[in-house]
């Protein structure tokens, strides 16, 4: 656009506008200059002399999803004053910011529980590490044993996509290149193409108790998941107690030390009780149109010992697995060989699990992630219980 | 639609944007056009009008996201084309296809006739929602809805992204096409997943939230007026308190309507627990909010909205 188009009544505020665009700028908003021209003409045409009016055509134009709307709404105020905008009626906190230099964790460990250990490389693990349960693991061995975790990937599972893709032997003729290339033959299909639906990776769901009586397996499992998120594309994390925490940005960083770091910022409540029901009640009700639209594949990390209610507890288990193509729940006390589930929690949703699976140690980790990548029929496997059963 | 560029419509206005220079004119347009906007959201509909930009309307199902676009067809007397997005929606579905059984056939017919038969011409093609939005065949200006476009996939999504910026799209048979008049789009999402940051900033943004109590019931009167004044009160005290709840899917203003209407045909003019509790079906469509709305609580609830049982 050019400047003329800005009317003159706009002008004497250009300066002011740019100010405030840097500002968005800074505080994380993507004002660009195309954004701020944009922004200019926008201005012009809704006139500046009314602020109300003036905010809400900038701010469509400089916002660009729901969270920005607040940030943009502050600066606006303080920059070129206007009354207080009403706050959204059925705004929630965006996040639980409650910043902690460090998490509690064991404070035995000598090198902290969220530092890092000496980096040496890893190529395998001896046999024992491999079947040691975490809990009964020295510092030393669980430093090993988190660098190999973090080493763990998981090749998700696929699933067949709606997109079709070019296939020699696909199930369907693709009419627009068996006609191209009829008519490069003078209209004489000799060969008929045929396409098939192509393959996308699942979509995973971790979900990872960090209440009080997981708290020797916590640690373990947010690196794992750490591996999981990094090597699977849109996987959603999720870590609760008696509070659910998003910790999916937290745990994309490439970084796993200053993943762990950011995750142990996020979450207000480690090691406290546990409410497994209300939790992913919670994750249900707030979260569920993004985490279950496509049907993802739920890993849920927990011991089952549930200090609200287990017939909510029930009633989630039940709805996550319908959400689920795969819903499975891992968890740490089955190394136990006399284990059986009878936390009130675990038995409750015990019926709603498609898989229970054990993650007391290294072996177990290597036969999840396995367990994920077999899973290529991209089927539910219901009513298959590989752990024991309550009978 | 002409072969390359030259083809394009000549610039051209919309039949009803005459005198349609203000926020407040569109608010009130909109209005008149049965569709009540609040100001932020008239802002966007008339910036994305006059500075010819997407515009990206996000919110929770069924707070008129797909309504508004329909509203604004009436308003600008053009005619709506909507895309419904699903993942693997392609070029073929979404922009044009050619007719693949007439091209052969023409080729037959054709045979030892001479080299000018041109297998792309207008006949052979079948124009598909997009098309038909930049390029429409009776050369009026179009408004478009893209709905869902969550649902579409990352292929798609960077399609669009072409078309939205330059308002062109590409036929490789037949060259580029550029829109001189582009059509008024809107783009809907549920937020099942996050769009990209190109198209998002290609687009004006919004947020649309449930209405407050009063909006509410103004658009329950004006969508129906045959609902008696307490009624509709009733319902939208109702509904307002519903959301305040727990629930895995909150009713939205088109369940309200739906509501409203359902009550209407049952010919009943106030609520009691009984009618609540049999018509709930309309407002809450999982199994489990039913279940924890309905029975001992909905007496309380309905005492807490202002409804007498």
């Amino acid at each position: 656009m050019s400047g003329a188009e800005v009317r003159a009544e706009t002008a004497g505020l250009v300066p002011t506008l740019v100010g405030l665009a840097r500002r968005l700028r800074r505080e994380g908003l993507p004002v660009g200059t195309s954004e701020l021209l944009l922004g200019l003409r926008a201005a012009a045409l809704v006139g500046v002399e009314d602020r109300a009016r003036l905010r809400l055509a900038l701010r469509c134009c400089w916002c660009h999803q729901r969270g920005d709307l607040a940030v943009f709404d502050r600066a606006f105020r303080e920059e070129l004053g206007g009354p207080r905008p009403e706050p959204s009626r059925l705004a929630r906190p965006v996040a639980q910011v409650s910043v902690r230099a460090e998490a509690p964790g064991a404070a035995s460990d000598a090198t902290g529980p969220w530092s890092e250990g000496q980096p040496r490389g890893i190529a395998s693990l001896e046999e024992r590490l491999r079947r040691l349960d975490f809990a009964a693991c020295t510092s030393e061995e669980l430093a090993d044993l988190e660098r190999a975790v973090a080493e763990l990937a998981a090749r998700p599972a696929l699933r067949r996509s709606r997109r079709y893709r070019p296939a020699r032997r696909g199930r369907q003729l693709d009419w627009r290149r068996t006609s191209a290339a009829a008519l490069r033959s003078g209209g004489e299909p000799l060969r008929l193409r045929r396409r098939r639906r192509g393959e996308r990776p699942v979509q995973l769901l971790l979900i990872c108790d960090v209440s009080g009586s997981m708290e020797r397996y916590a640690r373990l499992m947010v690196r794992f998941l750490h591996a999981l998120e990094r090597t699977s594309p849109g996987a959603e994390a999720f870590l609760f107690g008696t509070r659910l925490t998003r910790v999916t940005r937290e745990l994309r960083q490439a970084d796993p030390a200053a993943a762990l770091r950011a995750v142990g910022a996020a979450v207000p409540d480690w090691s406290g009780g546990t409410r497994i029901g209300d939790c992913l009640h919670e994750l249900l009700t707030r979260w569920g149109g993004r985490a279950l639209s496509r049907g993802p594949v739920t890993i849920l990390l927990s011991d089952g010992w549930e200090t609200g209610d287990v017939s909510r507890l029930a009633e989630a288990a039940a709805r996550l697995r319908r959400g689920s193509r795969l819903f499975i729940w891992c968890n740490p006390r089955m190394g136990d060989p006399d284990f059986r589930p009878e936390a009130a929690g675990m038995r409750a949703a015990l019926p709603h699990v498609d898989r229970l699976q054990p993650v007391h140690n290294y072996a177990s980790l290597l036969e999840l992630s396995r367990v994920l990548r077999l899973d290529e029929s991209g089927r539910r496997r219901r009513a298959r219980r590989d752990g024991p059963s309550l009978a | 639609m002409g072969r390359g560029a030259e083809g394009a419509p000549e610039e051209f206005g919309w039949p009803g944007a005459e005198g349609l220079d203000s926020v407040e004119e569109m608010r009130s347009r909109l209005a008149a056009a049965s569709y009540l906007a609040d100001p932020a959201l008239a802002t966007v509909a008339y910036l994305g009008l006059k500075l010819e930009r997407p515009v990206l309307l996000e919110g929770e199902a069924g707070v008129g996201k797909t309504e508004l676009a329909k509203a604004l067809s009436r308003v600008l007397g053009a005619q709506l084309v909507r895309l419904q997005c699903y993942e693997g929606i392609d070029v073929s579905q979404a922009l044009y296809e050619w007719n693949h059984a007439r091209q052969l056939l023409a080729i037959r017919q054709h045979e030892g006739e001479g080299p000018d038969l041109d297998l792309y011409s207008d006949r052979f093609l079948i124009r598909r929602p997009l098309l038909e939005a930049l390029a429409p065949a009776d050369g009026q200006r179009r408004v478009l809805l893209i709905d869902e476009v969550d649902r579409s996939d990352d292929e798609f999504e960077a399609f669009l992204l072409e078309m939205l910026s330059d308002w062109q799209v590409t036929i490789p048979e037949r060259g580029t096409l550029s829109c001189a008049s582009p059509p008024l789009v809107l783009l809907t999402s549920n937020r099942t997943r996050e769009l990209h940051d190109a198209l998002k900033r290609r687009c004006l943004y919004h947020w649309i939230d449930y209405p407050g109590f009063t909006e509410e019931l103004a658009i329950v009167r004006l969508r129906l007026p045959e609902v008696p004044a307490q009624l509709a009160r009733q319902v939208v005290a109702f509904v307002q308190q519903l959301r305040s709840l727990q629930l895995y899917k909150l009713p939205g203003v088109a369940e309200t309507l739906d509501w409203a209407a359902a009550l209407m045909a049952l010919e009943r003019n106030r609520l009691d627990p009984e009618l609540v509790a049999a018509t709930l079906g309309s407002l809450l469509k999982y199994q489990e909010d039913l279940a924890a709305v309905s029975g001992a609580r909905l007496p309380e609830l309905l005492a807490e909205a202002g409804v007498g049982g």
